[in-house]
């Protein structure tokens, strides 16, 4: 019977003590877990698209068949279309046209500051930029539209080549897909000027996990390449013969 | 020492197991959520041109699975919940309490930003979503107050701790020390001996387990619970102020609240996943871990710990701070939206 109390009393203290003892190892493994969370993946909970523009290009050309520009079209989503354009309404401007001039000219200047969210390759060469002179806003169906016509810095022969293109945003806050109807990119998202002998291709984004990972975990000021939304972008192809 | 090792073994396994697991699983979440966002952005847009119980039912059901997705990420409200529960304990009940508190007090900050900003006062949708920065830093300087306040809890369990001379019991000598808590601290001691004293399911932090310091009072708990559940839920998302005035617009406030609700509760079912998460590997590390024998060393470290766990926390609130803003306030591409004064003088 004494034993038994003993024994039941040993017990008791026992698992008194051992929770004192075990309860830093757990706390040091759970800020252990917690310290994961916070450093491995610092944004990417926030990186997911806010919205999304459709996307439509046309590659424009000179008489030489040189390809001389991008004329994009973006359709932006109807969330962001209505915020902005409820702003329109109450505005200072006169009227509505006024109000989307404006709208084009700041929207311009921030993407100029972005490089216009474009990259353009020639046969897999990178090519430069000139600036956005040409553009303009418009709302259609609910839709804010944004227009603009992004020159090459130097007109490139598209004859024997492959030109191809990427629009993002590195911050993927807002997505950017080409002209799309149940997952099929629609023909007039990718259109040529003239008559060459090209094929028109926009291939999906094959992104790779590993790389996203990285992606998240780059700082701003360090070297390589930035940007969740570059893994996330379709590529549009001309090859041609 | 084993021990140690055992943990800081622990730590690495996990540490590759989760960062394995992260970069398929953190790709699958985003291409889900892409595809939830832009599911709700139509289903709202779709509801209020032709309103139908089948859509309203699809946008109750995206939103839910939206919140659900939008939460499994990792994120700062998360970090500090289980930061704030390794070091605090807490028991199921409490660490599910504190989730969904957290995760609806975001919904209810985003629905009364837009009621407050957009129905009464009258600002563009624009504008209110750049008002959610002004809240987010209140809720980053939130987060480094809570860490501070940890801190100072921890430098009393330490003191008590380096006080309490070998062999004695630390428990008793405390009370000596820590006059402003000795009632309290003293009477929730009992409270837990009488109650749980043959129960093994209770929580490391209840009181009688000898690091009973780290949670003095039931009353200064609930502080810290509060502080907790301010600085994660306090935090809107501008996406969902998006969706409310967007909703606005169309005419159709109600049907965004329900969507935020919705994502709310679907937020807070992810949350507490990850709370219980933290909980069951708690315990299970209490489970496993019982050879070693120093208490008063573990009294120590847990207080080391513990400091740790707030100097982590008020780093993390510090350094969002600084970063600045950790979501854009506006609307991408545009610029910053002006003050109310500034766009309409006229409009007052």
């Amino acid at each position: 019977m004494i034993a038994r109390h003993w024994q039941a009393r040993e017990r008791f203290m026992k698992s008194v003590t051992q929770k004192a003892k075990t309860r830093w190892l757990a706390q040091g493994l759970m800020l252990a877990v917690s310290g994961v969370l916070i450093s491995a993946v610092p944004s990417a909970a926030l990186a997911h698209p806010h919205g999304w523009i459709d996307l439509s290009v046309e590659v424009m050309t000179d008489a030489d068949g040189n390809a001389t520009a991008l004329h994009q079209t973006w359709r932006m989503d109807p969330f962001y279309s209505l915020v902005v354009l409820e702003e329109l309404s109450q505005g200072e401007e006169a009227n509505l046209d006024e109000g989307l001039d404006h709208l084009a000219h700041e929207i311009r200047d921030n993407l100029a500051a972005q490089h216009y969210f474009t990259e353009v390759r020639l046969n897999g060469e990178r090519q430069a930029l000139g600036e956005v002179t040409n553009y303009t806003a418009l709302a259609r169906n609910g839709r804010l539209h944004f227009m603009f016509r992004l020159p090459l810095a130097k007109p490139q022969p598209l004859k024997e080549s492959e030109l191809t293109y990427q629009v993002f945003d590195p911050t993927y806050y807002l997505e950017v897909v080409h002209e799309a109807e149940d997952n099929t990119v629609l023909d007039e998202a990718l259109t040529l000027r003239g008559e060459y002998d090209c094929t028109l291709n926009v291939e999906p984004a094959d992104p790779d996990p590993e790389l996203i990972m990285r992606a998240t975990m780059l700082d701003k000021d360090e070297q390589g390449e930035p940007g969740l939304g570059r893994h996330f972008a379709e590529t549009g192809v001309v090859a041609c013969r | 020492m084993v021990a140690v090792g055992l943990a800081a073994l622990l730590a690495v396994l996990a540490y590759a197991a989760l960062s394995g697991a992260f970069q398929v699983l953190s790709y699958q979440l985003l291409s889900w959520q892409r595809d939830l966002h832009r599911a709700l952005t139509l289903t709202i847009t779709e509801l209020s041109q032709t309103p139908s119980v089948a859509t309203w039912t699809m946008l109750i059901g995206v939103s839910f699975g939206y919140g659900v997705f939008h939460a499994a990420g990792p994120g700062h409200g998360k970090a500090v919940l289980a930061t704030y529960l390794a070091s605090h304990g807490g028991a199921t009940r409490r660490a599910l309490g504190l989730s969904f508190a957290a995760s609806m007090l975001q919904g209810v900050t985003a629905i009364a930003l837009v009621v407050v900003l957009v129905h009464a006062l009258g600002w563009v949708t624009r504008q209110a979503m750049g008002s959610v920065t002004v809240v987010e830093q209140a809720s980053f300087l939130l987060v480094a107050l809570l860490g501070i306040w940890l801190c100072v809890r921890a430098f009393k369990q330490l003191r008590a701790a380096y006080r309490a001379p070998q062999g004695q019991a630390p428990d008793a000598l405390d009370h000596h020390h820590d006059h402003f808590h000795h009632h309290h601290g003293h009477h929730d001691h009992d409270t837990h001996i009488h109650t749980h004293t043959h129960t093994h399911s209770h929580d490391a932090d209840c009181g009688c387990g000898g690091a009973h310091h780290v949670e003095p009072t039931q009353a200064l708990d609930w502080r810290t619970a509060l502080m907790t559940v301010g600085a994660i839920g306090m935090r809107p998302c501008s996406g969902a102020v998006l969706m409310l005035g967007a909703a606005s617009l169309l005419g159709q406030f109600m049907l965004g609240v329900a969507a935020v609700v919705a994502m709310s509760l679907g937020t807070g079912l992810t949350v507490s996943a990850l709370a219980l998460a933290t909980i069951f590997a708690r315990d299970w590390a209490k489970r496993r871990l019982v050879s070693q024998r120093q208490r008063q060393r573990g009294q120590k470290l847990a207080g080391w710990l513990a400091l740790t766990g707030g100097v982590v926390i008020v780093a993390l609130g510090v350094s969002l701070s600084l970063a600045g803003v950790a979501q854009p306030g506006g609307m991408p591409l545009l610029n910053e939206p002006a003050t109310r004064q500034e766009a309409n003088p006229l409009r007052g």
